[in-house]
């Protein structure tokens, strides 16, 4: 007969040794609050895990730009309103310009007036961002969109539009051609060639008939101008507009989405707190049992060898 | 009387040995490898009262099954062992946050997306650059530590191969001693036999084997081919073979006279045979995954970024090292060293995206014949012959260059494409201003166009082109002049002479200029669209003023989401993150086989002990049993006395 007691209590000990790391694994669980302290754990889990991770930093990633984009946009915005109110007070001078009880000197003062604008409008379409850099030249940022060449105003920028991207297949336009946006597109004339022009013509003396008629049939063609050019600008405007929704939109999807995606990696990788800690109160007792055992059969063991 | 005393003298005799015997068990109770004696006692037999007692066989008592058992579970169990350590911790290191490669790419793309919302920031060039330069560090980290690893690997074999060699050697002795002793077990012999189990317990933590016990008692010891590594005193002494015919792999063997002889695959078990397939299933071939990831990287910044415009109006330059100098390419070569011939070869990469993260050997059957095996799933991708030198065979996206030289047959080259990716990750860029972030072409509508049309570059494709010979300057700029709406020439605006004439424009759908039909392709492409008039006209020239140009730069951070790996199939981030699971899913079975194996290895511990092993307390209990027999015993000496001195008594009366 063999009384294996020697191995009973081996065998104990290998229980408490699992059962040791097993506790130690809740512990872990319930101090980080996360199911998996490493990849390895669980690989297929993890790599869920990490893809979601990679999403939400690309799409954490955009937000700067679309904070830029905004920003930018609602410079434009203003920029676009202004230059329709300046339009406005210029089509008001016109009117006052067309009155045939006007004289030499009147006239001059409206001139005035007019090359205030003038000089206001070149200064909004030579505006520069935070970085010094040129809102209305396309790509040629560090040149000055507009400048004055033998008395007619020259664009010096590119034609292309210059894009940032707002999101993952989502781009916006950033600067813009200013041959575009102050030039009006079936005449081609820009905003400063056709205000410079009037100027000049209501600067020049009226004397005979023909120059009053000179200056009435130029007059009517630079209204039509006007009415182009502010069109045009009415459409910047609108383009702006249609551009702000679009970022607002991409800023609430990109929110909505990294919302969803930050709580779905919280429901693949935190532990289940209550559930953790109910199992590590269980494996604790029966930590205490299996010690118990193990010493009861200790005691058997010296038992057997001092009473003899 | 005599036969009184002689009865007497066999219970102490007996008694004497049993105690002894059960004394060194339970002396011996915590020896792992001692197998406990146990004994039996037959009568002498004698005239009609019997002659006493005598000590019969004593026996060592084993299992020879539980043994073999426990030999084949510990073998199993250390080849686990030997490797759970350390991929766990290669594991922690790979799955850090900190180090993930995956993060900073997606950091880089983000940097980059703001970067091109002002493309002239020295200071948003700066961070890009920095961001790069962080990228190419994790890279070498990350490399450096999975090439240490395996050295220490090698380390640890060449250690283990060391101390197999030892216990084979006195494995040997032990035999012999053994044999010497004769077929029979005795006293003398079963504490050899005691040691000689101790040997191979420890033998099979190192390596695994079949264990066969001749009729002269001596074991013989055999690899799964029946190779024997002891046989009597003959014992095996193993080496580990020379890297150069094969980097990705150990290899254990023995010297013959005509050379080493690969023993590997007949070990199956053992701490040799976890580490032998750790480095090679494990190490080597996630090493060529980032390898390949660190390359296709380089290339793809490296290709994009001479496309483009710098900050300065250059054209765009390396951002990278070159994965394609002529040192890098023709160290990817590896002459076998029993080659009988000598060629210049050398290995181009041309397709990053096509790479396989495998090694390729290149074997000749004779002077021109040859065969390209890819490693990874045993295919010949190329068969051929070589007609002359040199040729280039392209294949899997690398170019191999067989410059000049001459073939044996046998002869082999092992190419390594995706080798030293990672370690060799250098940035070369030093200066944010030459991060080239846009087209050196602009192109506009002149302002005097009666129709609406528009003209856009829709590409760079090859600004190794003519067109691009003389820094910041088109060769030569062009007029692209409508003659009517829907025909138009191509004008050199420099010295007005017609580049190309008579080409056909298409209002509906628009037109792509380049190549014309008559060829002329200066390396970009640029598309017309709308109504265009008759006298309309589009300038092409160099973008010298667009330093705000950032549609290269616009390209570049399409690249960090684009499947650019493995056929084309994975991005960046997800080829990264592979990488790290791979690892990841390798720790989680070693895990899992170990814990299994454990179990098995420790449920024959049990079996075995269950025959073998010392139980003190039963010990203990028999040792009361001889004491009291001995008494017995002594006791009846003591009648003998008693009776003699009565005897005696009466005599001298």
């Amino acid at each position: 007969m063999r009384m294996p007691i020697l191995s009973l209590m081996h065998f104990q000990s290998q229980i408490m040794s699992n059962q040791v790391n097993k506790i130690g694994i809740l512990q872990a669980q319930a101090s980080t609050g996360k199911k998996l302290q490493q990849s390895s754990e669980d690989p297929l889990l993890s790599e869920k895990i990490k893809s979601v991770e990679s999403y939400i930093e690309q799409l954490e990633g955009f937000d700067k730009n679309l904070i830029l984009a905004e920003n930018r946009l609602s410079q434009k915005a203003s920029i676009a309103a202004e230059s329709i109110e300046l339009m406005g007070s210029v089509k008001e001078l016109l009117l006052k310009a067309q009155n045939g009880t006007l004289n030499d000197s009147n006239r001059q003062s409206i001139a005035l007036e007019l090359n205030g604008i003038l000089n206001r409008e070149l200064s909004l379409a030579n505006s520069k961002d935070v970085d010094g850099s040129y809102m209305f030249s396309g790509y040629n940022i560090k040149t000055q969109p507009f400048i004055q060449s033998q008395g007619k105003y020259i664009y010096q920028g590119s034609d292309s539009v210059m894009q940032i991207s707002i999101g993952l297949n989502t781009v916006i336009d950033y600067t813009d051609p200013g041959n575009q946006v102050f030039s009006s597109l079936s005449s081609g004339d820009n905003v400063f060639d056709v205000l410079s022009a009037m100027v000049s013509l209501l600067q020049t003396p009226v004397v005979t008939p023909e120059d009053q008629a000179n200056l009435t049939a130029k007059l009517n063609t630079a209204s039509v101008q006007l009415d182009q050019l502010t069109q045009n600008f009415i459409n910047y405007q609108t383009d702006v507009g249609t551009q702000g929704k679009m970022v607002h939109n991409q800023k609430m999807l990109s929110e909505n989405l990294i919302l969803d995606q930050k709580i779905m990696k919280k429901s693949l990788e935190d532990a289940d707190m209550p559930k953790v800690l109910s199992e590590l109160t269980q494996q604790m007792t029966m930590l205490e049992i299996t010690n118990d055992t193990y010493a009861k059969m200790h005691q058997m063991l010296q038992s057997i060898m001092m009473n003899r | 009387m005599s036969s009184l005393l002689n009865i007497g003298l066999s219970g102490i005799q007996a008694s004497q040995y049993a105690l002894n015997l059960i004394s060194n068990n339970i002396a011996n109770a915590s020896n792992p490898y001692y197998a406990r004696r146990s004994f039996e006692f037959f009568e002498v037999p004698g005239d009609k009262f019997g002659a006493g007692v005598r000590l019969g066989d004593i026996r060592r008592v084993v299992d020879k099954v539980a043994e073999d058992d426990l030999l084949s579970t510990t073998q199993d169990w250390a080849k686990y062992a030997a490797i759970s350590e350390r991929i766990s911790h290669l594991e922690t290191y790979v799955d850090n946050d900190d180090v993930s490669i995956s993060k900073y790419v997606n950091q880089a793309k983000s940097i980059l997306d703001t970067l091109n919302t002002s493309p002239a920031s020295v200071q948003s060039r700066n961070a890009y650059m920095y961001q790069l330069q962080n990228i190419a560090n994790r890279f070498k980290d990350v490399g450096s530590k999975v090439t240490l690893e395996m050295q220490q690997v090698r380390d640890s074999l060449t250690n283990d191969v060391a101390r197999t060699n030892t216990l084979l050697k006195q494995l040997g002795d032990v035999n012999q001693k053994i044999g010497v002793l004769g077929t029979s077990v005795t006293l003398t012999s079963m504490p050899l036999l005691d040691q000689r189990d101790r040997l191979l317990d420890q033998l099979s933590n190192l390596i695994s084997y079949e264990r066969y016990t001749d009729d002269n008692g001596s074991v013989t010891l055999q690899l799964t081919n029946g190779y024997s590594i002891l046989a009597g005193n003959q014992v095996a002494q193993l080496s580990i073979a020379q890297q150069v015919d094969n980097p990705d792999g150990l290899d254990i063997g023995v010297q013959t006279i005509d050379g080493f002889q690969s023993l590997t695959n007949n070990i199956t078990g053992g701490a040799m045979s976890g580490l032998i397939s750790y480095y090679s299933d494990t190490l080597a071939t996630s090493l060529k995954s980032l390898d390949r990831l660190a390359l296709a990287f380089s290339e793809n910044m490296n290709a994009q970024n001479q496309l483009g415009m710098d900050l300065n109006g250059n054209l765009g330059g390396l951002i990278f090292q070159d994965i394609n100098s002529t040192t890098l390419a023709s160290g990817r070569v590896m002459p076998s060293s029993n080659n009988q011939g000598q060629a210049d070869l050398a290995v181009y990469i041309e397709k990053t995206g096509q790479l396989q993260a495998s090694d390729y050997v290149l074997q000749f059957s004779d002077g021109t014949h040859y065969q390209l095996l890819r490693i990874s799933d045993g295919t010949f991708v190329q068969t051929g012959e070589l007609s002359g030198l040199p040729v280039d065979i392209s294949v899997d996206g690398f170019m191999l260059q067989i410059n000049s030289g001459n073939f044996v047959a046998g002869d082999q080259y092992r190419l390594s494409p995706t080798s030293g990716g990672a370690a060799q990750m250098n940035m070369v860029l030093g200066d944010p201003s030459k991060i080239a972030l846009g087209f050196p072409i602009s192109t506009a509508a002149s302002a005097n166009n009666v129709g609406n049309g528009v003209i856009d570059v829709t590409a760079i494709v090859d600004t190794g082109n003519a067109a691009f010979s003389i820094p910041k300057q088109l060769i030569p700029p062009l007029r692209v002049e409508f003659i009517s709406a829907t025909t138009y020439r191509l004008v050199s605006a420099a010295d007005s002479s017609i580049v190309a004439d008579n080409l056909t424009y298409d209002p509906l759908n628009g037109s792509d200029v380049f190549p014309t039909t008559g060829g002329y392709d200066p390396g970009y492409r640029i598309h017309l669209s709308g109504n265009i008039q008759a006298g309309d006209t589009f300038s092409i020239d160099y973008n010298t003023m667009g330093q705000g140009d950032n549609r290269n730069g616009l390209l570049m951070s399409a690249l960090y989401t684009q499947g650019l790996i493995d056929n084309n199939q994975l991005d960046f981030a997800t080829a990264y993150q592979n990488f790290s699971l791979d690892i990841s899913s390798a720790t989680n079975n070693t895990n899992m086989n170990l814990d299994a194996s454990k179990i098995l290895k420790e449920q024959a511990e049990a079996r075995r002990n269950e025959v073998s092993g010392v139980e003190p307390e039963q010990e203990v209990l028999m040792l009361a049993q001889f004491q009291e027999s001995y008494m017995a015993s002594a006791q009846i000496l003591n009648v003998v006395k008693e009776t003699m001195d009565i005897l005696f008594s009466i005599m001298r009366r």
